[in-house]
């Protein structure tokens, strides 16, 4: 760890230039645990999200399992229900796929995306010495912990069951399904500190990126993760309180509170005269739908939340394996911005079948299927960044060539579901499944396996393996497309989801081998995953040392020390140019040129030969 | 990093992540507080094993031939004896017994209809069919002669039990206990089947269930409750075998809770105790004659445990036989008194009379299931006590509400015969009395009039269901 | 390993586009829609499913084979240096203008089959004029009443009408309509033949036409998560001739009024 000491070093030569970062010596807990530094709270991002992606995945493994062989004895959950002859309950499936969709939605791509490279990325990105608010940094990382408990204290009540999305009365009434008792209650609360988390750190993030960039530092110089990430925090400001909005008015529909509390009892969304489960009849005058129109006002948005900080990393990986700029820059911000802003108004298109007015549905299919028009721009982009570029095949290249490849399946099925008469048929089927996933994981998720890779060296300050990586990416690759592209088919026979047998139908009877087959693939995906944790825990031991800029790249975070130290920076950086200039012909030495090269011409820093240059 | 780190690795997450378990399938016994346990526990496993024996497991269920269960069979003759090894020739052979593997007939029965053995059954270990040879678990008692017949009988039940697996289990349990996973979320719970009781049935008062009146809820669901309509998710062939071991397990069940309630006389579960104290004896001579008791108890070929198992099950078999019989059928003898308002009001005035047919005591005035009665604290019949919580139970100590009649569900059925059937007969496990003895068939009638009219009348408060209604439904569906 | 690398990108699209090719050619793999649709509006909606087929096809391909020969090309590079290049401005008009024409025309074209399956002012005036029943999901199955034959549907339940479970039966060949309601949470009336799907709400009725065309058992299932028995939700629809369909409210009429004496032959099969 000397270069953590040669920073200390720094930070107390340069005490002027980091005032709020004085010399001190810090504890334990201070430094790993209640860690104000953005890199630490990232990294705890990081290995947080790792951890439930694993449990997330367990569960999907769960789902996979009862869709594959229906009612035999699973694996792991089986041993639980030996009392029911080793099968899971049907109401215990409707369990795994609900928190299987809410630990990877809410726990992993959310913040793997905005807390772990978020977090770790914007100040360094753009030349600051940690976020705007230290403090409230740390906390968007600790109302990730009750987040977590509340999901678990979920478990501990059987799960919640109403699917990710709750829709009432199924999630409301605590007799409408098993586990909608105290489960839901705990899953509202752990989505509320979700929210409370995201919100502080989205808060965090404009600020900064707004107030905190380095001298030179424009807006337009600016990586296109930073991008991302300022759209992605945008986003979430906006749309968030909705959420938090709609998951309180479901509380207080929940709860019959007594007392003089007694007021409190609300009907948002119950309309009157229901009778679920012998349960008295209900009283009110409220309406199901309007939790649907919340909950997508938040949760569509939400898809470009983990989706668009995704993809501006992958665009400063992609040029700098390419070694060439990206193509069309600033068409690359706008789209970016036309996502974030057409994101607002498709919320509709989850509702078509719903029952709303259709002429809502003509209007909503008008701008779902335009949101595919910035989709499409960035994919050409991206091919025109590889067109003409000196490739190299490592596996940060891998899996953004991946997450591009990926991003065109689920966007171009995207269409399907933008079409109100086809969406009449697919909706709530498998090909739905297919293409969040084929978005979700295999577009955000290759994003986030090849920035793993690519900044690794800056956490560590060691490489990954690059065979174990390889292999990951393969076995990850080959798994996901044959778990998820046949699923397309699925989703056109008519299977729908949250079947937790199928089979009973007569039109779906055949489907069976199908579905063994995806629940191999699925099996060969998630114990890929193995690799990468076993990799990425290795390699931060063991890893094969590395300098300041491993990969040649421009950008100011690799101008810092590997790992950099309290208050980052040892040289306060200057931004000269953008973050993209690679092969650039004035620089005939080298083939990148830092942001924070002062030289106009072709000379040699001395800083970045001395660590990186290889 | 070396390679062989790696696949350590990877190898021992894989394996403690993929750690198969063996299938836990596994017959549950009765737990109950009031049942089971105050049975000393040697007893229960005396229990245990007879069950066991008689009805075997999930996976390798017996099927008992003693019992008036229809098994599925086969029919045939003995070609030639080899041991235990019977080779053999089919008269009539059902399709079903060709597609089953040899695993899947294991303790599957074998009567013999004539020869040496005849009246005799033996469980099968299995099927070979590519020789059609049958392997005996026992071996005969006497030699069979070629040609004797036999009967086999078992594959209904095997398929059965698969599709109460799929279909049913994870409610009314592995064993028929209504105590399946799923079951705890439910209201009212799933049916237990072991006391042999089920509710809606066509047949008078003492009689048990017929195997029309559970295809009939199968087929129909029970409105009200999360019993499902199982048309058209299970054929007809598969209604049957599905009824044939929901029937079985009744029997098991039956028998489990008759033996339990034999033994607990002399097996109490805490008679070691008990004696010590009272003879100051020390409590382990006490287990070992307690030990050597239930050995002689077991042992004893006349008065023992299997003349008792003999016993109970005579008596079990002509029960469900006689469900089986048409003259137990409630058909009324005259057509349905016309549904007039006349009519209506006679049904109105003997459903509030008091000493009549008391409907009104549990039904309340205006058939809202609110009667006096839901409110009084009801004498338990099988304590002798009094129930701890105000209202109604039923016999499986369950509370129960009597029917809001306003509401227009029917559990047993809406047709004019299924409410003169429920009130002629009452419903079976639940006060619901028999009122055939005190009230004539027209004035019957007349109260099934008055009952099927209850959610139509404008006297009496709305349905709750039409509450729900939002806006006119040709106008606009969609109010938003 | 760049070969390996370069093929691999390039192979995957491939065995998508093969493994799409056999699942629709082949039907008796029953990897593609379960039949031709029974409805002729279901017919339209497949149709705009294959138009948009095509398009994004012609796109997967389109971009799959510029990647590939991009990630050929920049494999192989012997060049020094990687082409430096901000981008086009000409190129990015290009690829803007023409996909938003492409999505501007998909999307508008698709307006009149939305408006004739959901626009109520569209449906087929004798379907909305007489809907033939009502519809109930409830956890876990469909409670459907009819009016008693020669009767209208009334929105509150009359003494006449009769109740079946599961089994909606249809008359075909004329458009009918049914009023869907919920009896508790959230369902989804979803007939995978017909192409048909919508939701049923709590505390609303929803109206829904169809006009079966062919005679048949068609699945009837739930595409809402409604509980633990959600996939239990199986139901048929029956359409049949006009005939049959009295004959059947028929026997549903005297199965209902059953007393014991009246019409036993036709009721003792219902009771089975």
């Amino acid at each position: 760890m000397s270069a953590v000491g040669v920073a200390h070093e720094h930070g107390h030569e340069q005490e002027h230039a980091h005032g709020a970062h004085g010399h001190h010596q810090q504890s334990f807990m201070q430094k790993y645990v209640f860690s104000t530094d953005h890199k630490m709270i990232g990294m705890q991002f990081l290995f947080t999200t790792l951890l439930m992606l694993m449990v997330g995945g367990a569960l999907a493994l769960g789902v996979r399992w009862q869709l594959a062989f229906p009612w035999t004895n699973m694996p792991i959950f089986g041993p639980l229900f030996a009392n029911a002859g080793g099968q899971i309950s049907p109401e215990f499936y409707t369990m795994l796929f609900t928190m299987h969709a809410t630990v990877m939605i809410f726990l992993v791509v959310i913040p793997v995306l905005a807390g772990a490279f978020g977090n770790f990325l914007i100040p360094l990105m753009i030349g600051a010495d940690d976020m705007a608010f230290p403090v409230l940094n740390m906390l968007s990382y600790w109302f990730m912990i009750p987040a977590i408990a509340c999901f678990g204290m979920s478990f501990v009540y059987g799960g919640a069951a109403a699917g990710w999305t709750s829709y009432p009365l199924l999630s409301e009434l605590r007799v409408a399904a098993p586990s909608s008792g105290p489960a839901q209650t705990y899953w509202l609360l752990g989505v509320t500190f979700v929210g409370v988390s995201s919100m502080m750190g989205s808060v965090n993030y404009m600020t900064t990126i707004i107030n905190m960039r380095a001298p030179g530092m424009t807006l337009f110089r600016m990586p296109l993760t930073i991008w991302g990430m300022f759209i992605t925090a945008i986003l979430q400001a906006f749309a968030l309180p909705v959420l938090t909005a709609a998951g309180f008015m479901l509380l207080f529909d929940r709860f019959a509170f007594g007392g003089w509390l007694e007021g409190i009892h609300t009907v948002f969304f119950t309309p009157a005269g229901i009778v679920v489960n012998n349960a008295a009849p209900t009283v009110g005058g409220g309406q199901p739908l309007l939790w649907q129109h919340l909950f997508w006002f938040y949760s569509h948005p939400a898809v470009y939340i983990m989706l668009l900080p995704a993809m501006g990393m992958t665009s400063d990986m992609l040029a700098c394996m390419c070694r060439k700029p990206i193509f069309g820059y600033k068409p690359m911000v706008y789209s970016m911005s036309a996502i974030a802003g057409l994101g607002f108004i498709v919320w509709g298109h989850h509702m078509f079948t719903s029952g709303m007015n259709p002429a809502l549905g003509m209007t909503f299919m008008v701008s779902t299927v335009m949101i595919a028009l910035p989709s499409a721009v960035k994919v050409f982009n991206w091919i025109g960044t590889i067109w003409g570029g000196r490739l190299q095949f490592n596996t940060v290249t891998l899996h953004c060539i991946a997450f591009v490849s990926m991003f065109i399946v689920g966007g171009l099925s995207g269409i399907f579901m933008a079409a109100v008469p086809v969406d009449i048929y697919i909706h709530d089927t498998y090909i739905i499944v297919a293409h969040f996933h084929y978005v979700v994981f295999g577009t955000t998720m290759f994003g986030v396996f090849g920035a793993i890779q690519f900044w690794f060296p800056k956490m560590f300050g060691r490489k990954m393996n690059e065979s174990v990586g390889k292999w990951h990416f393969l076995l990850t690759y080959i798994g996901f497309n044959g778990a998820f592209f046949p699923m397309h088919m699925l989703g056109i026979a008519g299977f729908p989801r949250r079947y937790a047998d199928p089979y009973i139908h007569p039109y779906l009877e055949h489907l069976l081998p199908l579905n063994q087959f995806i629940t191999i693939s699925a099996m060969v995906m998630g114990f890929a995953q193995f690799l990468l944790l076993g990799n990425f825990v290795i390699s931060i031991f063991n890893g094969q040392k590395a300098g300041r800029n491993p990969w040649n790249a421009n950008g100011l975070e690799w101008f810092a020390p590997s790992p950099p130290g309290h208050g980052n920076f040892d040289i306060p950086p200057v931004c000269y140019r953008g973050p993209y200039e690679y092969s650039n012909p004035n620089r005939a030495d080298q083939d990148f040129w830092m942001q924070t090269d002062p030289n106009r011409g072709p000379k040699k820093p001395a800083e970045v030969v001395a660590h990186g240059h290889t | 990093m070396s390679a062989r780190v790696w696949r350590l690795l990877v190898m021992v997450l894989a394996s403690a992540l993929a750690g198969c378990s063996e299938d836990a399938s596994q017959m549950r016994f009765a737990q109950n507080a009031n049942i089971a346990k105050p049975v000393h526990r040697k007893a229960r496993a005396v229990v245990e094993k007879t069950l066991e024996e008689h009805f075997g497991t999930p996976l390798d269920s017996v099927a008992w031939l003693k019992l008036p269960v229809n098994y599925g069979k086969a029919e045939g003759k003995v070609k030639s004896v080899d041991g235990r090894s019977l080779t053999v020739d089919f008269t009539q052979e059902t399709s079903d017994l060709q597609s089953l593997n040899s695993p899947e007939l294991n303790h599957a029965g074998l009567l013999f209809t004539s020869g040496a053995n005849q009246g005799k059954s033996f469980l099968l270990a299995g099927y070979d069919a590519s020789d059609k040879s049958f392997e005996l678990l026992t071996t005969l008692e006497s030699t069979p002669a070629e040609g004797d017949q036999f009967v086999v009988a078992g594959q209904n039940l095997r398929h059965g039990r698969k599709l109460y697996a799929r279909h049913c289990q994870h409610c009314h349990g592995i064993n028929g206990d209504g105590d399946g996973p799923t079951a705890k979320y439910l209201n009212p719970r799933p049916r237990d089947y072991r006391l042999g009781i089920f509710k809606f049935t066509s047949t008078n008062k003492d009689t048990k269930v017929s195997r029309d009146d559970l295809k009939r809820i199968l087929s129909q669901g029970i409105p009200g409750t999360y019993m499902p309509a199982f048309v058209p998710m299970l054929k007809d062939n598969e209604l049957t075998m599905v009824i044939e071991y929901v029937r079985w397990l009744a029997m098991r069940g039956e028998l489990e809770v008759q033996l339990l309630k034999d033994l607990k006389n002399d097996y109490a579960a805490d008679r070691a105790k008990k004696e010590a104290q009272e003879t100051k004896a020390s409590t382990s001579d006490i287990e070992k004659q307690i030990a050597k008791q239930l050995e002689e108890y077991v042992a004893n070929p006349t008065e023992g445990l299997s003349a008792f198992v003999e016993n109970v099950t005579g008596d079990m078999v002509s029960a469900w036989e006689s469900a089986e019989m048409t003259d137990t059928v409630i058909m009324p003898p005259v057509p349905r008194v016309p549904d007039t308002p006349e009519s209506r009001e006679r049904g109105k005035s003997l459903f509030v009379k008091t000493d009549g047919g008391k409907c009104i005591n549990c039904h309340g005035p205006t058939g809202r299931g609110n009667g006096f009665q839901t409110e009084d604290f009801q004498k338990n019949d099988a304590t002798g006590g009094f129930y701890a919580k105000r209202g109604l139970h039923d016999s499986w100590g369950e509370p129960i509400k009597p029917r809001d009649l306003t509401r227009g569900i029917y559990r047993g059925g809406r047709r004019p015969i299924d409410i003169y059937r429920r009130i002629s007969q009452g419903i079976k496990g639940t006060p619901m009395p028999p009122v055939a003895a005190t009230v004539t068939p027209e004035q019957i009638w007349d109260l099934v009039n008055y009952v099927l009219s209850v959610p139509f009348d404008s006297a009496s408060p709305k349905p709750a269901k039409s509450n729900s209604v939002a806006g006119q439904p040709s106008e606009q569906g969609n109010a938003n | 390993m760049r070969k390996f690398w370069c093929a691999f990108f390039v192979f995957s699209p491939i065995v998508a586009i093969i493994y799409s090719i056999i699942s629709s050619m082949v039907p008796s793999l029953g990897w593609w829609f379960p039949g031709a649709s029974v409805t002729e509006l279901g017919q339209r909606i497949d149709n705009l499913f294959y138009l948009i087929l095509y398009i994004i096809t012609a796109v997967f391909i389109g971009t799959q084979v510029a990647m590939g020969y991009v990630l050929w090309r920049a494999s192989r590079s012997k060049d020094e240096r990687s082409w430096f290049s901000h981008g086009s401005h000409s190129l990015e008009v290009i690829w803007s203008v023409v996909p938003s024409v492409i999505l501007l025309f998909l999307a508008l074209y698709q307006m009149d089959v939305w408006a004739l399956f959901r626009v109520q002012a569209y449906f087929p005036k004798e379907a909305r004029e007489a809907p033939v029943a009502e519809v109930t999901a409830r956890q876990f199955e469909w409670r459907i009443r009819y009016p008693a034959p020669g009767k209208k549907l009334q929105l509150k339940p009359q003494s006449d009408d009769l109740y079946d479970v599961n089994d909606l039966h249809v008359p075909i060949n004329r458009p009918v309509m049914i009023q869907l309601r919920s009896e508790d949470v959230q369902h989804s009336f979803f007939l995978p033949h017909l192409r048909v799907k919508q939701d049923a709400v709590p505390g609303q009725i929803i109206p829904i036409w169809f006009k079966a065309e062919r005679q048949g058992i068609f699945d009837l299932t739930c595409a809402e998560l409604c509980g633990w028995g959600h996939y239990k939700m199986r139901a048929q629809l029956t359409a049949e001739r006009e005939a049959e369909y009295e004959a059947y409210l028929k026997k549903l009429q005297a199965d209902q009024n059953y007393d014991g004496h009246a019409t036993p032959s036709a009721v003792a099969k219902k009771d089975e």
